[in-house]
Order: C-alpha cells, then structure tokens, then sequence
C-alpha cells in the first residue's frame, strides 16, 4: 500500500524573510521572487524553485513507497572535538595496580633527643592498591598497602636499655662499655593515600599521608666490656604505639625513579614507654 | 509582594530569550537513557558559537516525543528560517533559525526523532546560540537520511 509521504526540504535559505505570524506549517514565505518554477512528474512528484535577487529555494513533495520510516542521522563532529579537547574524551576511572613506590633511604632524627642517630629504612610504599584516575590521566589518587623496615641507629654515648615489662629507655654508656652500639628496629604495614600529579613529561609529584601499623618493634644493644667480653641484648615485646602516621613527598623525575621525604612528626614511643624521637627521611624511590 | 512580582518579572524577562527546545532539554534532562552535553565558551568560540545544549533521549515515550515535537513546534513558529522535513504528519527532522537574542547572537535548534524499539522514538534535540550563520552550523554538522 502506497502511503503519501511529504518530504520538504529548503535549500540555501539566506535573504527571504519568514515573520514570526506564519503558521507552523508554513516553509518559507518569499515576497517579490523573480522567478518561480514549477515541475510536476505525474502524481510523483512537485518541485517548487524559487529564484530571488540573491538566493534560490528549491522545495520537493514526493509521493514515496513508504513500508518503513526512513531514520535520519545526525552527528555533530565538532562537539566531539571539543569534549576530546576537554577532557581527552574520557571519564575518571578507577584502576588496581600492584608494586608500586620500592624506596631506601637514610633516616634522621627530626628533634634534638639525645643519642639518636642517623638509621635507614626500606620498604614498598604499595604492593597493592586502588587508583582513581583524573579524565585527563594527568592527576590520581592512589590508596594502598605496603609494609616497612626501619632501623634508627642509637649512639653518642648513650645505649638502650630497659627493664622487663617491655619498656626501654637511653641510658648513658657505663664507664667499662667499649664498642656500645645500640638500635630500634620496627616492621609493619603502612597505608598510602597519595594525590599524584604529573608534571612535564615523564615527571611528577605526589603528596600524601601514609599511615603507619607498627606490629613488631625490637631493640637491640651490643657492646664490649673493659675484659673484652662481648654482650648482647635483644629487648621485645615492646610498647610502640600501634598507630602513627608519616607525611610523604615523592618527586618522580622519570623511568618510575625519584626521590622521596617523609616525615615522621608521631613518637613511636610514649615518654613512659621509650625513647621519644620524631624522623626525617630521604631517599631513592622506585615505582610511581 | 511587590519584591516577587520584580522577581517573576525578572525571571520571565531573563527567560524570553530561551528557546522552547532549550526549555525541553533542562525538562528531560533527568529521564531515564537521557544524554544531556552542555557546554560553553571554551573550544566553542573556534567554531564562533557561545552555547551548546543537546540532549539525547534514546527510547522516549509517545508522550515525551509529542511533547518535545510540540515544544519545536512552537520554535517553528518564531523562526525566522526552517528547514523541516515531515513524516505521517510529525516533524521528522528540523533545522530552525531563530531571530537573535539581545545580545545579538544567533540561536539554533535542531530536532531529529526516529523511530526506535517497541514503537518508541529516539530523539535527538539540540539548542544552539552562537555567531555562527546558518550556513556555517550545517557545514559543522552531518545529517544523513536513510
């Protein structure tokens, strides 16, 4: 069954003038057209040329077989450029990555305790974690685990000592101790959230606040008395707090290497329960 | 009282410029499937337009298709320039030029529906205002019929 189908088109619509008062259905109105012409094909088709000063209207009606409704596309190319400009076309996203941030470095007291010297530290920053990536992919943030070793070194003529509920303390070292060397020693898990930013090209930074589970801590004394016998002392079950946390500062300057800082601003040990020392940190950083 | 009547009249007066197509997206916006992209100034200005609404309803209803034919209806009315194709009597695809604001920047509405699955229409609007001539808005923009 033949279905009448109008199909109007204008074409190059520039000059002619259309008033708001047309009806709806109104295509064009034309006021003084130089030429107008109109072809007829049966019942097919009319076609309908309108020639002004400066423009020219061409209008088609056809009678068309019409069993399906013709689908009309429309893309706007241009819109997608700007998007792509925008945002690179792309949504935040979410991401899991393992190994990330294998750092070393040396270990200095932040604050003036006496006998506390420079130590060393190692760890993975994230040996798992989540990341939540900026559309431009030039800004994330990360969320992990990692653990951490950390061995602060004591001297300066003072040693650890401590007693045998679990509390150690810096005791100045005894006139027969030769050779005293003394250190704490603490392993854990620490918990990265690190806002990085790339900066140009391969280098970037990132800034965050690691916090720090200390599951096991020791301490450990050696020295050699007047007789030249050689003592050791190995002190656990100690009473760290369980919970500090770091400041963290990664300067990547490319190839996954940079450096770090952290700072350590929570006391490992309460006044009643150790020796009170706050760190700074620095050193080689590999994974960012 | 007389504080909200200056208020309504400010809103009224700040609404005349709108589009009904403009008003159709911001009233569609929030349905179900919609794709609404807004965007202005920025990149924009390189193709010499301000302002880009479009939405895109890929499974709206008889009732949301009529009413949005109907609000491109009512732009059709105030068009100064219309490029319309029809189908059973529904505008099918609708290029309007509408008188420019105050600002004197040219305004554009766009309007394609076809149909889709289960006797639902996808409909695609969009509300353009920029310095753009006609001619230049249907250089950027591809329409093709099948």
């Amino acid at each position: 069954m033949k279905r009448l189908t109008t199909i109007a088109l204008i074409l190059a619509a520039a000059v002619g003038t259309a008033t708001a008062s047309t009806a709806t259905d109104t295509l064009k109105v034309v006021e003084n057209p130089g030429e107008v012409t109109i072809i007829t094909n049966g019942k097919r088709s009319l076609s309908l040329k309108v020639q002004t000063e400066n423009s020219r209207y061409d209008f088609m009606a056809e009678n068309v077989q019409n069993h399906k409704e013709p689908v009309i596309d429309i893309s706007v190319p241009f819109i997608d450029n700007v998007k792509k400009r925008t945002t690179n076309g792309r949504r935040p996203k979410w991401r899991s990555f393992a190994m990330r941030g294998l750092y070393v470095g040396a270990s200095l007291p932040a604050d003036a305790a006496p006998g506390i010297r420079t130590g060393w530290e190692i760890g993975i920053g994230q040996l798992s974690g989540v990341e939540l990536l900026s559309p431009s992919r030039r800004t994330s943030l990360t969320a992990g685990v990692g653990f951490f070793y950390r061995r602060q070194k004591v001297g300066n003529g003072y040693h650890i000592d401590g007693t045998t509920n679990g509390r150690i303390f810096l005791a100045p070292d005894g006139e027969d101790m030769r050779s005293a060397s003394s250190s704490v020693s603490s392993f854990g898990l620490q918990l990265p959230i690190m806002l990085k930013q790339k900066l140009i090209g391969p280098t970037g930074i990132a800034i965050g606040v690691v916090g720090m589970w200390n599951t096991y801590t020791t301490a450990s004394a050696k020295w050699t008395t007047a007789d030249g016998t050689t003592c050791k002392r190995k002190m656990k079950g100690l009473h760290q707090r369980a919970f500090t946390a770091d400041a963290l500062l990664i300067f990547n300057l490319g190839c996954e290497i940079g450096l770090y800082a952290r700072y350590s601003p929570m006391r490992m040990f309460h006044r009643s329960t150790g020796p009170e020392y706050s760190l700074w940190s620095t050193g080689l950083n590999i994974g960012f | 009282m007389l504080l909200i009547a200056c208020l309504a009249m400010a809103g009224i007066a700040l609404g005349a410029d709108r589009t009904e197509a403009a008003r159709m997206i911001d009233r569609y916006a929030s349905s179900h499937g919609a794709e609404v992209t807004v965007i202005k100034g920025g990149d924009l200005s390189r193709y010499s337009i301000s302002e880009y609404h479009s939405l895109t309803l890929p499974s709206a209803d008889a009732a949301t298709a009529d009413a949005i034919a109907a609000a491109v209806g009512t732009d059709m009315a105030s068009a100064a320039d219309r490029e319309v194709s029809y189908h059973d009597g529904r505008i099918k695809y609708a290029f309007l030029t509408l008188p420019p604001d105050e600002a004197g920047l040219n305004r554009y509405v766009i309007y394609v529906c076809n149909p889709a699955q289960n006797g639902r229409r996808r409909v695609v609007l969009i509300d353009i205002k920029g310095k753009a001539t006609a001619r230049q808005l249907q250089n950027l923009i591809k329409i093709t019929s099948k």
